[in-house]
């Protein structure tokens, strides 16, 4: 037999008081009577008609003892292991979003409270149970998968790291239903503080939810009103019971610069903070603002809310094409750029400055100042500074890679074909990253005045777009060719993807990162800050609910065990027939 | 305030009571009773033939007259009754809302007021743990009020052994035994119905047990404590225990009713609750006393 929880044994202290309370009620009355002859003749033949007699004077406290018994062992949670018929397949499904930060308690927070009732399940299941561990925010992912091992489940469980990222175990109660078709019989234990609905799955929701008050800073905006001055507004939401007054802190690059009243808010209510004509020592390139509710709540990471000021402006790209939409999906990969569009040459030319120029099939006579991508170029004056025209139309090639620091996505062995290409030769010291043999079919050649991108191809005129290595080849080539951000996103809010290069991250927790990554510029170091979800992670106070299409129950905290049999109910029978044993013997010899 | 040993109610149920002349006696004086013996008195008893030597004032002329051959008459010779009365003095006599002793007294009142008044000679014992002072013959009506003085001096003490204490006292002759007693004794009770019918008494027990022996209203745990012995018995009390009580109750009543048979005594069982007049009716069933016509 095993036990949900010991804790209920502590009662067991219950049993010799109830046998001191019989001790001290024996105290026997003194009583004169005239003789103890019959009395002792009586004894006898009690003695000699009943042996039990004796056991009978003090059944009635036998009975109370195991009453008492019985209810200690109801409370314990007695089951029998590896009972059941069923297979013996729990999958725990830990919800670490935002949220479950929060306390529990005044020790530990709602995740840790998750993990201590997990790893006591864990325990009492003692090694006859396979575990799946499920940890779900917005996605699901598998800790653990198909473990026995008491120590490996109780060390996953241990080893979940909090995140502050918005909940949804929606995708968890797919994933289990999925996980679930490989065995014929499971449970899932849902350790959350958020209501769900488990369809048809076979699972119980385990409520780490504790009703808290709880502040938030949802946002905060700033813009520079002059200079070397800021002004912003913040907005803190009250998720309590109780009405909040208190103060919000600004700080500028972890510099504390203001501090300002909320007023009175009351439940369910927000209210807007303004910090205006901020003044700024110096105007930097860009400057971290945070926005800090100053009092305690039950949930710490939503109290800050971060944004950035000073990121730089977008970089404006003029693609001279008369019609190349591989060209321009694969300008429009960047991030930070604007893209504009011109037919031919002439209409180019009334426009203004740009950062890139890409010539599609034709090359002006002049080459514009800065930086020049020519593709499939023609003979002109201006393209003599960067190439010698060899040959107009060379039949088919293999291009295969010249490995460059922004061809390093691209494998190396990665080639394609093309129908007809220009025989280049380039001037300089040029960066040749695709060739053909002897020839050069992309090169880069720096002049002073900016670089010049050449593909001697026509993109039609070859298998290069239908490839996926394209986008990535070109989103490099360009990258190199014009400054652009190191980050897509600079301000985030946990478990959103930022992009480096095309490539995805994610932060999960809140606060202010230093970011480095390769850029075409080299290695370079930009600051990323993440905020808390606030909209659905900072309400505390919401009741937690389970749907169950099987059986319409609501807030079913009862967990059954996998292959075993509960046997808290004979307890309680046990205890209610003792019970009436007693007042019938209580009546009867009274 | 204490119980009234003697009031009028008792005086008036006894004046109607007379000894049973179930009782035969032999020796003695003369008295009021009826003996076995032919003697000189005028209540006839029987006709034999005259032979030498016979008083000739017996002869009955009369019957000579008829039958022409000499009877003479022969007359009951009357003889003086010995009641001896034994009160049980111990401890345990003292009990009772309706009192054991009281109800003891009364008795051995009532069997001396009868014996008495039919001129028998009483002797009132009580029986006590030491110095059983054994009782000197009283006769006469007289002779009563100094026995009622006697038996309101009495104090119940100690743990009586009935036998011994009745071995003290000198028996002389036939007479009648009366032992009132709750019989409440570890002692067998034998030897001494053994030993009063040695001497040939007619014995009369009248065990005496009040109503809270009979229907013990007890419960829980009680330590019960022998009032002669001062030892203690631990009883958890439930319904139970009070049946077998019963039961060894009436098992006890059986056993002395037995051993009452088997010595040719009577048996008087009566509880104090029921009075006198149970023992009265107890002994004209079984003959000892009736009513005066």
């Amino acid at each position: 037999m095993h036990f949900l929880s010991l804790l209920p044994f502590g009662l067991f202290i219950l049993v010799p008081g109830i046998i001191l309370l019989y001790i001290l009620k024996q105290k026997s009355q003194d009583k004169d009577i005239s003789s103890l002859y019959l009395w002792r003749e009586t004894y006898k033949n009690i003695e000699a008609s009943t042996p039990w007699e004796k056991l009978k004077n003090n059944l009635l406290m036998y009975i109370q003892i195991a009453v008492i018994i019985s209810i200690i062992l109801a409370l314990a949670g007695p089951y029998i292991a590896n009972m059941g018929k069923e297979s013996k397949n729990v999958i725990m499904v830990f919800d670490n979003s935002g949220s479950m930060n929060a306390l529990y308690n005044e020790k530990e927070s709602r995740l840790d409270a998750a993990k201590k009732k997990a790893v006591e399940y864990v325990e009492q299941w003692g090694g006859q149970v396979n575990v799946t561990l499920l940890c779900s925010n917005q996605n699901t992912r598998v800790v653990l998968s198909n473990n026995k091992d008491t120590r490996k489940i109780k060390e996953a469980i241990y080893s979940l790291d909090s995140t502050d990222v918005e909940g949804d175990l929606n995708g968890s109660v797919s994933m289990v239903k999925s996980m679930a078709e490989q065995w014929d019989s499971y449970e899932a234990l849902f350790f959350t503080d958020s209501s769900l609905n488990l369809g048809k799955i076979n699972g119980n929701l385990v409520d780490v939810s504790s009703q808290k008050d709880n502040a938030s800073i949802d946002y905060i905006s700033c813009e520079y009103t002059k200079e070397n001055e800021i002004s912003g507004v913040a907005k803190v939401t009250n998720h309590g019971r109780e009405n909040i007054n208190g103060d919000i802190n600004l700080y500028v690059n972890d510099k504390i610069v203001k501090i300002e009243k909320t007023g009175e808010i009351k439940p369910g209510e927000n209210a807007n903070v303004y910090f205006e004509n901020i003044p700024l020592k110096n105007k930097e390139e860009s400057i971290v603002i945070c926005a800090e509710w100053n009092e305690k709540d039950a949930l710490e990471a939503d109290n800050r809310s971060y944004t950035q000021l000073g990121v730089g402006e977008k970089t404006k790209v003029l693609l001279i094409s008369e019609q190349n939409i591989f060209l321009e999906k694969a300008i429009l990969t960047m991030e930070q750029v604007d893209l504009y569009k011109a037919n031919s040459i002439e209409a180019a030319n009334e426009t203004g400055n740009y950062d890139l120029y890409i010539y599609d099939g034709v090359t002006p006579d002049t080459l514009p100042e800065g930086n020049v991508v020519l593709i499939n170029p023609t003979e002109t004056e201006g393209s003599k500074e960067i190439f010698s025209y060899k040959e107009e139309n060379k039949e088919g090639a293999v291009v295969n890679i010249n490995p460059q620091s922004y061809t390093r996505l691209i494998d190396n062995d990665f080639s394609f074909g093309v129908g007809k290409y220009k025989v280049l030769k380039p001037r300089g010291n040029a960066e040749i990253f695709l060739k053909s043999k002897k020839d050069s079919l992309g090169f880069i050649v720096e002049r002073k005045k900016g670089k010049v991108g050449v593909i001697a191809f026509d993109i039609h005129n070859s298998d290069f777009p239908l490839q996926t290595e394209y986008p990535i080849l070109m989103n490099q080539l360009l990258g190199q060719m014009i400054k652009t951000e190191l980050l897509s996103e600079k301000v985030i809010t946990a478990g959103e993807n930022y992009e480096i290069n095309q490539v995805s991250y994610t932060k999960e927790k809140v606060g202010v990162y230093s970011v480095s990554g390769e850029s075409v510029e080299g290695t370079k170091e930009e600051t990323l800050v993440v905020n808390f979800p606030t909209g659905k992670e900072s309400d505390l106070i919401n009741e937690v609910v389970q749907s169950n299409e099987k059986n319409k129950k609501e807030q079913n905290n009862s967990i059954g065990i996998i292959g075993t049999i509960n046997i808290k109910p004979y307890f309680i029978w046990i205890a209610f027939i003792l019970v009436g044993i007693e007042w019938i013997a209580y009546l009867k010899w009274k | 305030m204490e119980e009234k040993l003697f009031d009028g109610a008792f005086y008036a149920k006894l004046s109607k009571l007379r000894m049973s002349n179930r009782v035969k006696l032999t020796m003695g004086l003369s008295g009021g009773r009826k003996s076995t013996q032919k003697g000189n008195s005028v209540e006839f008893s029987d006709f034999r033939e005259y032979m030498l030597g016979d008083d000739i004032r017996k002869i009955d002329w009369n019957a000579y007259g008829r039958m022409n051959r000499l009877f003479v008459k022969l007359f009951q010779e009357e003889k003086e009754g010995n009641y001896r009365i034994y009160i049980d003095g111990s401890k345990s006599m003292d009990y009772g809302s309706s009192n054991k002793s009281i109800f003891a007294r009364r008795i051995a009142g009532m069997f001396a007021y009868v014996a008495l008044y039919n001129l028998d000679r009483v002797y009132l014992t009580q029986l006590r743990e030491r110095n059983t002072v054994p009782g000197k013959g009283k006769t006469g009506r007289q002779a009563f009020s100094k026995l009622l003085v006697e038996m309101e001096n009495m104090t119940f003490e100690g743990n009586t052994n009935l036998h011994e204490s009745i071995r003290k006292c000198p028996i002389s002759g036939r007479g009648v035994s009366i032992i009132i007693s709750d019989f409440f004794q570890e002692e067998d009770l034998e030897p001494m119905l053994r030993y009063l019918a040695y001497q040939k008494q007619e014995i009369i027990l009248v065990h005496v047990l009040a109503n809270e022996e009979v229907t013990p209203d007890l419960e829980g745990h009680l330590n019960l404590i022998d009032m002669e012995t001062q030892r203690d018995f631990r009883v958890s009390m439930s319904n139970q225990v009070l049946k077998v009580y019963d039961k060894t109750l009436k098992k006890f009543r059986g056993n002395m009713e037995k051993l009452a048979r088997k010595y040719r005594a009577h048996y008087l069982y009566v509880n104090t609750k029921d009075g006198l007049d149970k023992i009265i009716e107890l002994s004209k069933k079984s003959q000892i006393m009736d009513y005066k016509s």
